[in-house]
């Protein structure tokens, strides 16, 4: 007991005496053993040519891969904002960059530098890496600024949409017992009572089918409700409310999620996502993440808690950037277009 | 390769004043700094996540392991470990220890191992759930012994339900824990043959290493997150790794890399490096396995004083005799003697009076204990002997 109490107070003296130096050096990065890192440098080196660092007013906002050699980069639209500056790796000024498309269902922009010659990034073709691969995301520099594995086989997110009513017990139909007030459903009309029959183009079978058929639509989605009140049909319609909108705050759980670094703020509602246990920053979303080929198997889009970030599959990306280039090249022939026009394409879902 | 972290030892050791219990809404223990958000995260509403006692456990695996040993052959293939414990050549288990890697040929290995052991270890990972509160946790026997964190569990003997990697859901109950180290037990009470891991008691800084379980509590369209790492520090009470934890982990495995538990996910600090978990070895030298199977809840919460007995050492004998009193001592007035021989405390045996010092340690101030003495020839027990504050 003596000896137990003794080394409890050493070590809290030390602890004392250390840790403001050691939390500055930190940085909240998992530091790898170096011999980690270095063998990581010859996987990346490829790949990193075709990394870009975004600067939004003049700050780090996030990575880019280039997706043609004439200045087009894809990056993470909602870390976009104000004044949009590129500096490539070859590069040591930033350059200009304006929204060239947007893709909000993947969370992709594509952005159009004034340049030409640029390394295009090289979509691994084929399978997702299964759980236990390793991944890198290469930075600016020759160190990758993150490796981790495959945490989960790749995956769709559920985009989280809500009305905001509470569900009866599940017997074959989905009857509300509570609208919530200022929400998707209170606003839509929908009450006490109702029986939702139809949601969208779904047949509606039970209270569980509904509760997963709206997660799978989009906060901001409108749609088509048909109720029976009464007896009667009714169709109404609802824009849908997120569900962070309806569920009570968990603060326990975004505090824990908290540690160890910000999340990004869109984080969810990815068509598909591999979930990896790479520590990102925010800002280190938007460029490739490698295999241990070097193969660019995806994109980073987001650092979605303490242990999890997410990257979408080059498939996904590639897709979703030909949409973009290809619908703004049909309308509007590159050279007359003006750079900054937004484009909603690859919004159809 | 302790240089390559810069996180010098004490840093690590002295994540119990600052750690929080894993989704534990009445234990989270926090720096002083942290307090206040403390008081505010006690009030929130944790969705589908633990609720309940913390601590942990002394999980003996000694005996159990041996008699899981009598009928491993029928049982090899449900073992992970058994899965995964094909050849390892020489240099490679080096480099799963945590020797330096000499470049990509050594992270391919690493990788193709990693990704063939993936599935056995998903496979013995399940959601648990007490109430309305998920976590986490990790078959260990064929007939469905499973371990996890004491504050998953929250009290012995109550009904729980376990979701298993492929989606089934099965009863089951929980049964012993240890408060003071987190460590936990239940068994899953429907019949049947589960599919579980093999326990280690040796564990290594630097050494690579797993951790599965259920970040956020059971999703049925994702299933349990592994994650890698490498072991940064080992004390007796915790394992502590950069494999990243959050509230829903509580309860889950920690492998080494041949697939065997060699700890369960119990508390996380401030920092990413302060991911900390049960060690399942230190137990290995205890009785206190046989307390778990029988539903024990012992041990006492990391923000209790340790209970004081009042004893003093008879520098003469081997055993726990006592040689004295000092002022005010609570076994005095309850009827302790000079001369006596402690022989168990709460049905642990007393070998010397070391071990009487841990198992008075591991009790809490106000706590009462059952005492079972030599007197000269007779053997008796003092049935509540309560410990009080040392002076």
């Amino acid at each position: 007991m003596k000896y137990g109490a003794t080394n409890g107070c050493l070590v809290l003296l030390l602890v004392t005496a250390l840790s403001p130096y050691v939390g500055a050096q930190e940085q909240e990065r998992r530091k790898l053993p170096k011999s980690v890192t270095v063998a990581f440098r010859e996987v990346i080196s490829e790949p990193s040519k075709s990394t870009v660092q975004i600067y939004c007013d003049g700050f780090r906002a996030a990575l880019g891969a280039i997706v043609r050699s004439d200045g087009y980069v894809v990056t993470k639209a909602s870390e976009l904002k104000g004044k949009i500056e590129c500096q490539f790796s070859h590069e040591s000024t930033k350059r200009e960059a304006k929204i060239f498309a947007q893709d909000t269902n993947c969370d992709l922009a594509v952005l159009r530098v004034n340049a030409k010659d640029l390394p295009v990034v090289q979509w691994a073709p084929g399978d997702v890496p299964g759980v236990g691969s390793w991944l890198a995301t290469p930075g600016m520099t020759r160190d990758p600024l993150s490796v981790g594995v495959v945490s989960v086989a790749v995956r769709r997110l559920p985009p989280n949409g809500a009305l905001g009513i509470r569900l009866g017990n599940d017997d074959g139909s989905a009857q509300v017992s509570g609208v919530s007030d200022g929400l998707a459903a209170a606003q839509a009309g929908i009450r006490d009572g109702d029986i939702i029959r139809k949601f969208g183009e779904e047949d509606i079978t039970g209270s569980e089918h509904l509760r997963k058929t709206i997660r799978w639509h989009y906060p901001g989605d409108k749609v088509k409700i048909v109720l029976e009140r009464n007896g009667k049909l009714l169709t109404v319609e609802a824009t849908l409310s997120s569900l962070t909108e309806v569920l009570p705050r968990d603060e326990r759980s975004e505090f824990q999620n908290s540690l160890g670094g910000t999340l990004s703020e869109r984080r969810t509602g990815f068509p598909m996502a591999i979930q990896h246990d790479s520590v990102l920053k925010p800002a280190d979303c938007g460029g490739p993440v490698v295999d241990l080929d070097g193969k660019v198997i995806g994109l980073n889009i987001a650092r979605a808690g303490r242990v999890e970030s997410y990257a979408l599959p080059a498939a996904t990306v590639r897709d979703a950037v030909d949409k973009m280039l290809r619908t703004e090249l049909i309308s509007h022939p590159a050279e007359e277009r003006p750079a900054n026009r937004k484009s909603t394409a690859g919004n159809e879902r | 390769m302790g240089h390559y972290f810069p996180v010098p030892a004490s840093k690590v050791c002295s994540v119990p004043e600052f750690v929080l219990i894993l989704t534990c809404p009445d234990l989270v223990r926090l720096a002083p700094g942290f307090r206040r958000i403390a008081m505010r995260l006690k009030r929130s509403f944790w969705i589908g996540q633990v609720a309940g006692v913390s601590l942990a456990f002394f999980l003996v695996l000694v005996a159990v392991p041996r008699s899981f040993a009598a009928d491993a052959t029928d049982a090899a293939k449900l073992s992970a470990a058994a899965a995964n414990t094909e050849a390892i050549s020489q240099s490679f288990r080096k480099v799963l220890e945590g020797a330096p890697i000499s470049g990509v040929a050594d992270l391919r290995a690493m990788q193709t191992h990693v990704q063939q052991i993936s599935d056995s270890l998903r496979k013995c990972t399940i959601g648990v759930q007490v109430g309305n509160a998920w976590g986490s946790g990790v078959i260990i026997s064929k007939d469905g012994y499973v371990l996890t964190a004491a504050h998953v569990a929250g009290q012995p003997n109550k009904p729980c339900e376990f979701t298993l990697s492929d989606g089934r859901v099965v009863k089951g109950k929980t049964l012993g824990m240890h408060r003071t180290t987190d460590a936990g037990m239940m068994k899953i009470t429907d019949p049947g043959e589960y599919p579980y891991a093999d326990l280690a008691n040796s564990v290594k800084d630097q050494q690579w290493c797993l951790s599965m379980g259920h970040p956020g509590g059971y999703q049925s369209e994702r299933g349990s997150v592994l994650r890698l790492g490498q072991v940064l520090l080992v004390t007796p009470d915790a394992i502590t790794t950069d494999c990243t934890l959050v509230g829903g982990d509580s309860g889950g495995p920690l492998f080494d890399m041949t697939g065997r538990v060699i700890g369960i996910n119990s508390r996380i600090g401030e920092h990413l490096y302060t991911n900390m978990h049960v060690p399942v070895g230190i137990f290995q030298d205890t009785d206190d396995w046989q307390r778990m199977i029988k539903g024990r809840i012992w041990g006492r919460m990391m923000n209790d004083d340790p209970g004081w007995l009042g004893v003093k050492k008879d520098e003469t004998s081997k055993e726990a005799k006592i040689g004295g009193f000092p002022a005010k001592s609570p076994a005095q007035r309850q009827g302790l003697m000079v001369g006596d021989v402690i022989l168990e405390l709460d049905e642990r045996k007393i070998s010397d009076f070391d071990a009487l010092s841990k198992a008075v340690f591991d009790c809490a101030v106000n706590e009462s204990v059952k005492i079972k003495v030599r007197r000269g020839e007779k053997v008796l027990e003092i049935p509540y002997v309560r410990l009080e504050k040392k002076p």
